[in-house]
């Protein structure tokens, strides 16, 4: 996870410091070059010829949600099943520690990892605006950052959920893959296809939207269903796994 | 402070003076006596198994077991693979529910007070798994945290009765030198019940003993441990009593001396060649009764004066009388459950 963390900080950071040498004519060009149709996943690509919409767009738009999604799904995975694939939760639940107390304390875990890996990230990005000569978007990197830990939480939330519920790892796996993916189907092509507007309330991705911060203030309805989710999973968790058969194989 | 009165007698005396026929002032001043806590009737039980079922899907796994453990003994559970001694064993370290039945450990019922009674219950299975990126000693330390244990003496006189490596990480420790870590963390709390699964799976045979020393110490020390095998052996090495499980069934709860004691010797006489032998008369109560060349071999219920006056009679060169161990006595229970 550390390593994880390390590797998103330096793909945005890098991507950011990018920014000087893209100003100007070359991202005139660029943006030019780029389909309208593209703006369903990585907004208004107008925004880019500015620091602060290329940091939305360019930076988190496409590359948080290839970075913070496989992140959610394996921390949510590992912190679920890792001790019970590894039969390493039976020396666990052998000790006087309630199955509430373990499914919580490790989702708060969970919690804890993506606060400090957005929280690097936001630090990286700072140094890197100073860096390169731009100056902070502070308003705007506090909103991506809660957007980002929030979005990730969900995420992270449901996989763990998942899996701490029903003892699966493929099951944990499979759900918060397809509807991500699903997710991106229905952001890319709801410009195109009429009917997928009316299904883009079902895709997670549209919770999480940084180039909208551009403009906006963060959507608290966003904010609700992010949270909703994750403490729903939380719940079901809690209330499964107090319930279910620890299982040999997970 | 009120004197520890063991709950039976207060019960007694309670039922005394309900019935008007108890006046002593003793008797009465117990019955004023709070119960001393973690005391119930049940105290002369340590583990209690009543109609226990227990199903995955469509398999049936565990079939109305019933068994019961007394305090204070090393009680053996034994049967071949599959025979659901550690689905019992999960059951009542509360990991997996039961479909059917009641199990108590220390009259307590093991899901509605599973942290209470993790406790006072040490665990081991015999393919248990570690932290590895942990040192020996970071696990125990991680271990007595959750476990609550804040006087380290009888950690390290584990430590130093079991040679443990403490300081070399976990994954680069053989499976011998991990299952010393693991018993370590089972007994840390010194437990009142020690519940071990297979346990000397994988372990020399110099580590077994070792092994088996401490779980005779902690009987010893009026715990009660409950040792699932499928080696007979062992059971008979350190267990007073034993459970039989086959398929999902118990077959029997018996104490392992009686059963030794009820147990038939098997006696082999060889004699010179060209000599023949009569087979041996019906009063010895023989059975299994088979020649070759050079000897003849039979069952005995004892090998007592009565046989040893025939053999004498008989021209052997040499005699050989086999003391019962478990795996016969097994073997025959298993050959007639079969029959059944």
């Amino acid at each position: 996870m550390l390593g994880w963390g390390l590797g998103a900080v330096s793909l945005l950071a890098l991507t950011a410091a990018f920014f000087p040498s893209l100003s100007g004519n070359g991202m005139d060009a660029l943006v030019k070059s780029l389909p309208p149709e593209l703006e369903g996943i990585i907004g208004d690509v107008e925004d880019w010829s500015t620091y602060p919409g290329y940091l939305a767009s360019a930076v988190f738009g496409l590359r948080g949600e290839m970075l913070f999604v496989p992140m959610a799904i394996l921390l949510g995975v590992g912190l679920g099943m890792g001790d019970e694939s590894n039969r390493r939760l039976y020396q666990l639940l052998a000790k006087p520690v309630s199955r509430r107390r373990v499914v919580f304390e490790r989702w708060l875990a969970g919690l804890v990892v993506i606060a400090v890996v957005t929280g690097i990230v936001y630090a990286s990005l700072v140094v890197v605006s100073s860096m390169i000569g731009e100056d902070v978007p502070y308003e705007l990197l506090n909103g991506i950052t809660v957007i980002t830990a929030l979005f990730t939480a969900a995420l992270f939330s449901l996989t763990y959920g998942i899996g701490v519920a029903t003892g699966r790892k493929n099951i944990a796996i499979l759900v918060p893959v397809v509807w991500a993916m699903g997710s991106l189907l229905v952001d890319a092509f709801k410009l195109q296809i009429d009917w997928l507007k009316d299904l883009e309330w079902v895709s997670l991705l549209s919770y999480y939207k940084t180039a909208d911060l551009v403009h906006d203030d963060i959507n608290l309805n966003h904010v609700l269903v992010l949270s909703c989710i994750a403490l729903i999973s939380l719940i079901v968790a809690l209330i499964a796994f107090q319930n279910r058969d620890i299982h040999e194989e997970a | 402070m009120a004197p520890a009165v063991a709950l039976p007698v207060v019960e007694a005396v309670v039922e005394a003076v309900a019935a008007g026929s108890a006046s002593n002032p003793l008797l009465l001043y117990l019955k004023q006596q709070p119960h001393v806590e973690g005391q119930t009737v049940a105290d002369s039980i340590a583990i209690n198994v009543e109609g226990v079922s227990k199903r995955f899907g469509k398999t049936l796994a565990l079939d109305h077991v019933s068994f019961q453990v007394k305090p204070a003994t090393v009680h053996g559970f034994l049967g071949p693979n599959g025979a659901g001694k550690t689905t019992t064993i999960k059951l009542l370290m509360d990991f997996i529910r039961p479909s059917k039945g009641k199990l108590e450990i220390l009259g307590k019922d093991t899901r509605a007070n599973s942290v209470a009674l993790k406790k006072r219950i040490g665990y081991l299975s015999g393919d248990f798994e570690l932290y590895n990126n942990l040192t020996g000693s970071q696990y125990i330390q991680y271990m007595s945290h959750l476990s609550g244990v804040k006087n380290q003496s009888r950690t390290q006189e584990l430590v130093e009765d079991l040679s443990a490596v403490m300081d070399r990480k976990i994954g680069l420790l053989s499976r011998g030198n991990k299952q010393k870590i693991g018993l370590i963390a089972a007994l840390m709390n010194d437990p009142d019940i020690l519940i071990l699964d297979e346990p000397t799976t994988g372990l020399d045979p110099l580590m077994q003993q070792k092994f088996y020393k401490v779980v005779r110490d902690h009987a010893k020390r009026g715990k009660t441990v409950f040792m699932s095998s499928h080696i007979l052996s062992e059971v008979q090495e350190v267990c007073d009593h034993v459970t039989f499980m086959k398929k999902g069934k118990v077959l029997e709860t018996v104490e392992v001396s009686n059963l030794l004691a009820k147990a038939t010797r098997r006696v082999v006489l060889t004699v010179d060649k060209n000599v023949t032998m009569m087979a041996p008369p019906k009063v010895l109560g023989a059975s299994n009764v088979s020649h070759t060349k050079h000897t003849l071999s039979f069952d005995v219920p004892q090998a007592d004066r009565k046989v040893m006056r025939w053999i004498a009679m008989q021209p052997v060169k040499d005699v050989t009388i086999n003391e019962a161990d478990l795996d016969s006595v097994f073997m025959n229970l298993y050959e007639d459950e079969e029959e059944v």
